[in-house]
C-alpha cells in the first residue's frame, strides 16, 4: 500500500534527482553536449532548440571515470549520512543485511567462500538499482520516522512543524530549508542549491495535493531517497 | 568440491585445447625487437597482440605481419627462421595501420595499444575549455576531489561535512591527503576480515567453505585459508615487504578487536601447516594452496599456473606468459602434451611445475614436502616419471627448487607491476588505460625501487598521480 502510494512521487523526485546530479557532476559541453544546467528549475533544456539563454555549461571530464560506491561503501556512506548505525541501515525481514547478505552481489560486492565468486562484476547489473534504492528507502524510513518524532536525536528533520494532521504547518518555513541544507551537506559535502531547495519544496506541496495521510512524514522520506539515491551520491 | 573438480578440469581443458600452428616465441620474439613497447615492459604480451582470439587465425596486424615474413618460404615457419625474419617484417608494416584505427602501427606499439584492434588506440587526454565546473577541477590535480576518493577507497565511507571543512582549511592538503591515507590504512575496511586486503586476496586464494579447516570450518576440513589470508595481508601492510606473499618461511597470525596481524610464534593458533620451514614459498606452499592446486596430481601443473596467474598476471590459459624452454615438454606422466596444440602452452608451464613435484597435495601426507612423492605415491603415472626432475625452469631463468622458483618470480618486473596492477584496479576501477601507461610504469618501477617493494608506501604514490587525482 504504501509502494504504492510513493509510486507517482517516486517518478517526480526520480526526475528531479537526475536534475540534481546534473548540476554538480561534470556533463557535455557546446550545442551538441546535450543536457545543460536547467536555469529555471525545470528539466532539460537543448539550446539548439529551445530559443533561450542558457548559462554555460559545465567543463567534462576527459577522463569520463566514475565509479559505484558498492555494497560496503553504500552502507557505511548511508549510515554516516542518516546517523544510523551500519548495521542498521537495512535488513529483509527484520533480520537479514540488505548489504551484506542478501543484495551483496547485485550492489557490486563478492561472495568468494560459498559461490567462488572471488571478483566483483565490473559493471552494475540489472538489479542494482532496485537493490540500491530498497537500502536507501529503508534507511531514510528509519531516519524520517526517528527525526519527526522528536526529541534531541533528531539528525537530519528537525524541529519541523507538523501539524495533527501530518501536513507540514508552513513549507516555506526556515526549518525547512534548514533541513534540506542538512541533507545535502551531510549526503553531498555541499549545501543546496535555491533551485534544489525549491524542487523539494515543490515535492512537499504534490505530496500534500494528493491526500494522503501523513504527508510530511512521506515528503521526508522521499527528499532523503531522492537526494541520497542520485548520481551524484551514489558515484565517486 | 564439485566447483574444485570442475575448475581442475577446465584447467586441463584449456591447456590441452591449444591450437595447432601456433609460435610460442613470437612474443618474446616481438618483445627483442620492442623492448620499450609497454607491452614488454613487465614481461611479454599474449597471443592477442597479433592473433584473434586463440591462434592460429591472426587479426589484421596479424596478418599483415605474416604476409611480410618470409614471403616466398613454405610454412610452416621453423623457429629460427621465424625469429631471424620478424624484426624485417614488423619494420616493413611500422608505418602501416592494420586496423584502421587512423594510428600506425608503430605508434600503437610503443603507446601500448593494440595495432591489430580498432577500438584499442592511444588517445591524447586533453582539457576541456567549454565551460567551467564549479565542484570539479577537470583539468588539474583536485585535492578536494582527491580527499574524497582517499576517504572512500581506503576508509570505506565519504568524509563528513566537517571533515571536509577542515580539510578546505588545512594549509597543505597535500599533507592532509597523506595523513588521511595513513589513517585509513589501519582500518577495519582495508585490513580487517573481508576488508579490501582481502578481497585482492581472494582470486589468489580461491576460498571453499566447504573444505576449510579450522575456525568457521566446513563439513569437509582439509584446509585453513585464513593463514592465507594473514599472510598475504601482514606482506602488504606497514611497508612490510611484499615479496614475502612469494618467499615468505613463516606464518601470520591474526588478532581482532582491532584487527592485527602478527608473525607466528609457536604458541600462536595457525593451521594445520605440514612444509618445514627450509622449503617453504609463502602462499604457494601453505596447506590450503597444495590442498586445492595440487590435489592429486603428479606433475601440478594447476599450482604452478594459478601461482603465475596470482603474482606474476601472467595467465596461461590465455596464452600469457610464454617463454618456451627448449626441449620441452617432455611429458613425464604421459598425457599427451607434446602434441603440437599442447606443447604451445606446456613448453612454458610444465618447466614451471617441476619444482612444485615433492609438494604433497591431497596425496601421502597432506600439505607437506616429501622428496619421495613421486616415488611412492605416482610411480605408474608414466614409464620414465620418477626421473622428473625438481628443477625447472621460469620465465627463462632455471631455478633448483620452489624456493628459487619464489624467488625469481618475486624479484621480477612481472611480480611488480602485477602487485602494482591489482591496487591500480582496485582504486582505479579499471586496468591502466594507454594513456596512463607512463604513470603505472613510473609506479611499479618505485614501487621495486625506492618504495623497496612497500605497498603503503606505492600508495602514497599512486593517490598524487594524474590518473587518481584529475576528475
Amino acid at each position: 500500500m504504501f509502494l504504492e502510494r510513493l509510486t507517482l512521487p517516486l517518478l517526480a523526485v526520480g526526475l528531479m534527482a537526475g536534475c540534481t546530479a546534473s548540476e554538480v557532476t561534470p556533463q557535455p559541453t557546446g550545442a551538441d553536449g546535450g543536457i545543460n544546467q536547467p536555469s529555471d528549475g525545470g528539466g532539460v533544456n537543448n539550446p539548439s532548440d529551445s530559443g533561450v539563454d542558457v548559462p554555460p555549461a559545465f567543463a567534462k571530464s576527459e577522463r569520463l571515470n566514475l565509479r559505484f560506491k558498492r555494497d560496503i561503501r553504500l552502507r557505511n556512506d548511508v549510515a554516516q549520512t542518516l546517523g544510523i548505525d551500519p548495521a542498521d541501515v537495512c535488513t529483509e525481514l527484520g533480520q537479514y543485511h540488505c548489504t551484506d547478505f542478501v543484495h551483496t552481489v547485485s550492489l557490486g560486492g563478492v561472495e568468494p567462500y560459498t559461490l567462488g565468486l572471488t571478483e566483483a562484476f565490473a559493471n552494475t547489473t540489472v538489479t542494482t538499482p532496485i537493490a540500491t534504492e530498497r537500502v536507501v528507502l529503508f534507511a531514510c524510513e528509519r531516519r524520517a520516522d526517528a527525526d519527526l518524532a522528536g526529541g534531541a536525536a533528531q539528525v537530519i528533520f528537525r524541529d519541523l512543524d507538523v501539524a495533527a494532521d501530518g501536513k507540514l504547518q508552513d513549507v516555506d518555513a526556515d526549518a525547512v530549508a534548514g533541513s534540506i541544507d542538512t541533507l545535502y551537506k551531510r549526503a553531498l559535502l555541499r549545501p543546496p542549491t535555491a533551485t534544489e531547495v525549491d524542487h523539494l519544496r515543490q515535492l512537499y506541496r504534490d505530496i500534500e495535493a494528493d491526500n494522503q495521510p501523513n504527508p510530511a512524514r512521506d515528503w521526508a522520506i522521499l527528499s532523503c531517497f531522492s537526494v541520497l539515491s542520485s548520481m551524484e551520491s551514489l558515484f565517486y | 568440491m564439485n566447483r574444485l573438480l570442475f575448475g581442475a578440469l577446465g584447467s586441463a581443458l584449456v591447456l590441452f585445447a591449444a591450437p595447432a600452428s601456433a609460435k610460442p616465441i613470437a612474443p618474446s620474439a616481438l618483445c627483442d625487437v620492442y623492448p620499450e613497447s609497454p607491452a614488454c615492459s613487465a614481461g611479454v604480451p599474449g597471443c592477442a597482440f597479433c592473433h584473434a582470439g586463440t591462434p592460429p587465425p591472426r587479426n589484421d596486424f596479424g596478418s599483415m605481419l605474416e604476409a611480410q615474413l618470409l614471403p616466398a618460404a613454405p610454412r610452416p615457419l621453423s623457429d629460427a627462421d621465424f625469429r631471424g625474419a620478424l624484426g624485417t617484417a614488423l619494420q616493413a608494416v611500422e608505418q602501416m595501420d592494420a586496423d584502421g584505427d587512423g594510428v600506425p602501427n608503430l605508434t600503437e606499439i610503443m603507446a601500448g595499444t593494440m595495432p591489430g584492434d580498432a577500438n584499442s588506440f592511444p588517445k591524447e587526454l586533453g582539457c576541456d575549455e567549454g565551460g567551467t565546473n564549479p565542484n570539479y577541477d577537470v583539468c588539474n590535480f583536485d585535492p578536494k576531489f582527491v580527499f574524497k576518493k582517499v576517504s572512500l577507497d581506503f576508509c570505506g565511507r565519504s568524509p563528513t561535512w566537517d571533515e571536509m571543512q577542515a580539510f578546505e582549511r588545512a594549509p597543505d592538503a597535500k599533507a592532509a591527503l597523506h595523513e588521511t591515507l595513513t589513517r585509513c590504512l589501519d582500518t577495519e575496511f582495508w585490513i580487517g576480515q573481508d576488508g579490501q586486503l582481502w578481497k585482492l586476496a581472494h582470486n589468489k586464494i580461491k576460498p571453499l567453505q566447504a573444505i576449510k579447516a579450522g575456525e568457521d570450518s566446513g563439513p569437509i576440513p582439509l584446509g585453513d585459508y585464513y593463514d592465507d589470508y594473514g599472510l598475504f595481508v601482514y606482506s602488504q601492510m606497514d611497508d612490510h615487504d611484499a615479496r614475502e606473499v612469494l618467499t615468505a618461511d613463516f606464518f601470520v597470525s591474526r588478532k581482532k578487536n582491532p584487527t592485527r596481524y602478527e608473525v607466528a610464534g609457536p604458541s600462536d593458533p595457525i593451521g594445520d601447516q605440514g612444509v618445514a620451514t627450509e622449503f617453504r614459498a609463502g602462499m604457494l606452499t601453505t596447506r590450503w594452496n597444495l590442498v586445492l592446486n595440487t590435489m592429486f596430481t603428479a606433475v601440478p601443473r594447476t599450482a604452478a599456473a594459478q601461482a603465475m596467474r596470482s603474482f606474476l598476471g601472467m595467465d596461461i590459459a590465455r596464452l600469457e606468459g610464454l617463454v618456451p624452454v627448449e626441449g620441452e615438454p617432455i611429458d613425464w606422466d604421459e598425457k599427451g602434451v607434446t602434441a603440437e596444440a599442447c606443447a604451445v602452452c606446456h613448453s612454458t608451464l610444465d618447466p614451471a611445475t617441476y619444482p612444485f613435484k615433492n609438494y604433497q597435495g591431497l596425496t601421502g601426507s597432506i600439505g607437506t614436502y616429501d622428496p619421495n612423492r613421486i616415488q611412492d605415491d605416482f610411480r605408474n603415472e608414466g614409464a620414465n616419471i620418477t626421473s622428473m626432475p625438481e628443477a625447472g625452469v621460469l620465465m627463462g631463468v632455471p631455478v633448483a627448487n620452489l624456493m628459487e622458483w619464489a624467488s625469481v618470480a618475486a624479484n621480477s618486473d612481472a611480480f611488480a607491476a602485477a602487485t602494482v596492477k591489482d591496487y591500480w584496479k582496485l582504486t582505479m576501477g579499471h586496468a591502466p588505460s594507454p594513456e596512463e601507461q607512463a604513470e603505472f610504469q613510473a609506479l611499479w618501477q618505485a614501487f621495486r625501487g625506492r618504495h623497496n617493494y612497500g605497498v603503503e608506501k606505492m600508495l602514497h604514490q599512486l593517490i598524487e598521480t594524474e590518473a587518481y587525482g584529475v576528475p
